[in-house]
């Protein structure tokens, strides 16, 4: 076999192992292209959100509203 | 040449840790009793079956795949403890004709057994390349069924002293399960850093085809790390078991979640390839701490829940941002 059907074959095999790929394989591949930047931006949107989320809670215990 | 210290890095990096610590540090400072041993001994005793399963999960996640029966498999694994493990004169005992067991021969019999459903799930994922999230959510049916029916639905109590101090006791000033959870720990540090099998992991981890032409045994080690997992499921169950004094069909319900939440939150990441043993104790340490914080400032448990689930994003976020700026 040469080289290059050794490669095919392979690549065939490759691709026949992505048809079974489950949900959590190259996950982030199959992501849209994300930059840093909004990424950046939706994590800091979520950290402010949980610091939200427990200051209503922890108001809420003491009945300040 | 001196590495200055990136400290935008470092936060962006651990931002879900400092939050916690700072969490942490006002409920101390705010409420009585937090940085109590009481509260301590609590702590330790909550996170060490919970670090056991996160264990067990890591070597799935690492390898790209998941194992969605954890908790399910806690919970059978508590109740086939719970059938060996009653007292004799107990009256509602469930098998009259079972023999006085002594609790380490019925931890390895439950290690076995869910060992051989770990085995099912390696064999099933590997051999037959069904994707690890339907596998193992298949097995999360199956298993929850067997538990149902070997129960009859019915809780179970009653245990012999000696399965309680498994739990309830310590050594010296050291909770018996923390020393379980250090033994295990120890362990999984051992087999992920100075063993083939961790090399083999990692590599599969990294790139599964490219691991194959090196030469790895794929298939072997996949089963034997979900094979290893429901061990760990076992141990968990047995000590989760012992710890609460009952078990039922609902013991173990959404622990896998946690388990792979923590995991994410430690470094493990979702990308496959990557997870340190000290990293899934952190992860494991923030929800709990999280936990802990919010029921002393008598927070509501919806938001407690809320903010789990923020966690968990963040987490998944940061490891993205990550993959992200190696690409």
């Amino acid at each position: 076999m040469t080289v290059e059907e050794q490669n095919a074959e392979e690549k065939d095999r490759a691709d026949a192992e992505k048809e079974h790929a489950g949900a959590f394989e190259g996950i982030y591949d199959r992501m849209p292209d994300i930059s840093v930047k909004a990424l950046d931006r939706f994590i800091l949107v979520c950290v402010i959100a949980l610091i939200a989320v427990v200051l209503v809670g922890i108001l809420r215990a003491n009945h300040v509203f | 040449m001196h590495k200055t210290f990136d400290v935008k890095k470092f936060m962006s990096n651990n931002a879900i840790i400092i939050l916690i610590v700072i969490l942490a540090i006002l409920t101390g400072f705010t409420t009585k009793n937090f940085f109590t041993i009481t509260n301590f001994k609590n702590l330790v005793v909550n996170v060490s079956p919970r670090f056991i399963i996160a264990c067990g999960v890591s070597g799935c996640l690492i390898t790209k795949g998941t194992d969605l029966s954890a908790g399910r498999a806690v919970g059978l694994a508590a109740c086939l403890s719970a059938m060996m493990l009653q007292s004799l004169d107990y009256s509602a005992r469930m098998f009259s004709w079972m023999p006085d067991i002594p609790w380490p021969v019925a931890l390895v019999i439950v290690m076995i057994i869910m060992g051989c459903f770990g085995a099912v799930n390696g064999i099933v994922i590997s051999v037959l390349k069904v994707p690890p999230f339907i596998a193992t959510l298949g097995m999360q049916t199956i298993i929850y069924g067997l538990c149902s029916l070997i129960t009859n639905n019915q809780p179970m109590g009653g245990y012999k002293k000696s399965y309680l101090t498994v739990a309830s006791g310590s050594l010296g000033p050291i909770p018996y399960l923390m020393i379980f959870a250090v033994v295990v720990g120890g362990y999984f540090l051992f087999l992920y850093n100075k063993t083939r099998h961790g090399k083999y992991m990692y590599a599969i981890g990294g790139n599964e085809n490219a691991a194959q032409v090196a030469g790895v045994n794929v298939r072997g080690s996949l089963i034997r790390i979900y094979v290893l997992a429901g061990c760990m499921y076992a141990l968990a169950g047995f000590l989760v078991g012992a710890k609460a004094g009952g078990a039922s069909t609902a013991t173990g319900m959404g622990y896998e979640l946690e388990a792979i939440a923590a995991c994410t939150i430690g470094g493990v990441s979702a990308n496959g390839g990557v997870g340190r043993v000290g990293g899934i104790l952190v992860g494991v340490l923030v929800f709990e701490i999280l936990k802990i914080c919010l029921q002393f400032l008598r927070v509501d448990p919806a938001y407690t829940y809320i903010a789990q689930g923020l966690v968990i994003v963040v987490a998944v976020a940061l490891d993205l941002r990550k993959y992200l700026q190696k690409k």
